[in-house]
């Protein structure tokens, strides 16, 4: 069993190969950590919205004027997210990013960055165009903030890179994001809302994932009160305190960017989880719990 | 053959906390390497690790703070070179960092002319923010760290929720990068 650390997407990516109870660590479960890890690097460096060079920095400063062509896991999580946005009827929306910005959840992604100005309706998903060939167009200037999404897919990618070296079992967790793959089933932990330090079991997690959201080590006060990384995509407003959301999906991504759409909505059995073969727990702070 | 309940499936609630009521607080903490393992994971090819001992001119210390100014502590005193046949092959700089909420050790590999090749995690703990700016709390730890195993109360690869940003861990890299520039480039 081989287990490693290192910083990636904002947060700490923990990655297993093998058995919790195996000990035997060998250069081929290093070897496949070594590609789990580049799956991520990867990621990162496509869907950076920090990096001016990454992939979604293009499409934030060009795709409102034309066409352009990204990479297939770029392609892949836009497509998806508007599925999500879809089912969700706009409650999951990657354009909120100029909402965080202007709270302070975000910085400016470079220097020389204008949030885009608008003087119509405020731009949503459907304002970013699929078009053959891997091209993405913007209807409208708007910025994509994957940061809802891609942590997910970064680790359904690195699951994907442990099965093609032949790991038959582990687990990825970045920043509290975990799939987990093998014939074991193992308790999962979540935090209590009110108190981050105590942890309470929620499930045994099997040949799936779960993405769990909570404001409890996020939230930072800005001059129109606390902020939060979720925010509303209609009226821009910052949402999900004193909760903690968990969902449980086949799929990271999928797990991942449902948690703002039960967060936004507090109802845990929002039909988008079903559509995706989904469910949610809801913990309130201080209060019974919601279950699906 | 052992029985699973039905997985999948949230599991009833109650009031009982396990964490709270069997344990006092449980200590939230992974390990993944020690000096010698990481040295090893970042240079597979390394033939030896040489301490490169660093003094800074005051002046070189203000460059450095000043490219991350947050932390008072520079890991000046945790470079090795990692050399094979004799030639250097690149650094790997041992440093800690923490924050609100967290305790993290970790190393990073940089090229011979200063680029990050590879950064590990060597360990890291959550903290209840007060206790980490106790220099006699964290003392506690400094045997600990390399080698001696963390008791651990939950695995933390199975902690969900948003836990330890790398924030700290990237400021801490670019104050070793600018450590690279002005004292070991050559």
């Amino acid at each position: 069993m081989g287990i490693r650390a290192q910083p990636w997407l904002g947060t700490i990516v923990s990655i297993r190969a093998g058995d919790a109870g195996d000990k035997k660590s060998d250069a081929k479960v290093h070897a496949a950590l070594d590609a789990a890890f580049a799956a991520i690097s990867k990621v990162h460096a496509l869907m950076s919205f920090h990096d001016p060079e990454s992939e979604l920095s293009q499409l934030n400063r060009c795709a409102h004027l034309a066409p352009v062509a990204v990479s297939e896991w770029t392609y892949q999580v836009i497509q998806h997210g508007i599925a999500i946005a879809d089912a969700s009827d706009g409650l999951f929306d990657f354009t909120v990013a100029s909402d965080l910005v202007a709270s302070g959840m975000l910085p400016l992604p470079y220097d020389s960055a204008d949030i885009p100005k608008n003087n119509s309706r405020r731009p949503s998903f459907r304002d970013v165009r699929l078009r053959p060939q891997r091209r993405i167009r913007f209807a409208k200037p708007l910025w994509i903030d994957l940061g809802g999404i891609a942590k997910g897919f970064a680790v359904d990618l690195a699951v994907a890179a442990l099965r093609e070296h032949g790991v038959e079992a582990g687990s990825v967790n970045a920043g509290g994001d975990i799939r987990l793959f093998g014939p074991r089933p193992e308790t999962i932990w979540v935090r209590k809302p009110e108190d981050s330090h105590s942890l309470m079991p929620v499930i045994e997690l099997h040949e799936a994932a779960i993405a769990t959201s909570a404001s409890y080590f996020c939230q930072r006060p800005s001059a129109d009160g606390p902020a939060s990384a979720i925010v509303n995509p209609v009226c821009g407003r910052p949402s999900g305190f004193d909760m903690s959301v968990s969902v449980l999906a086949p799929d990271c991504m999928t797990a991942d960017a449902l948690t703002k759409v039960v967060t936004l909505s507090e109802d845990n059995e929002h039909p988008a989880l079903k559509h995706f073969g989904a469910s949610a727990l809801l913990l309130r702070k201080h209060a019974q719990a919601l279950l699906q | 053959m052992k029985h699973f309940p039905s997985f999948n499936q949230w599991l009833p609630l109650s009031g009982i906390v396990i964490a709270g009521v069997a344990l006092p607080t449980p200590v939230l903490a992974a390990e993944y390497f020690t000096i010698a393992t990481v040295q090893k994971a970042l240079f597979p090819d390394a033939q030896e690790f040489v301490k490169r001992s660093v003094s800074l001119t005051p002046e070189q210390r203000r460059f450095i703070e000043a490219a991350s100014p947050t932390r008072t502590t520079l890991p000046d005193q945790n470079i090795w070179e990692a050399r094979k046949s004799g030639t250097l092959i690149g650094y790997v700089v041992i440093d800690e960092v923490y924050g609100k909420h967290d305790f993290i050790t970790y190393a990073t590999a940089l090229t011979p002319d200063g680029a990050v090749k590879q950064i590990e995690i060597m360990d890291y703990r959550e903290t209840y923010g007060y206790e980490v700016r106790n220099e006699k709390w964290r003392q506690q730890f400094v045997g600990k760290k390399f080698g001696a195993p963390i008791k651990v109360d939950v695995d933390m690869q199975n902690i969900g929720g948003a836990t330890l940003s790398c924030v700290h861990v990237t400021e801490g890299v670019r104050r070793i990068l600018a450590i690279y520039h002005t004292a070991l480039k050559n």
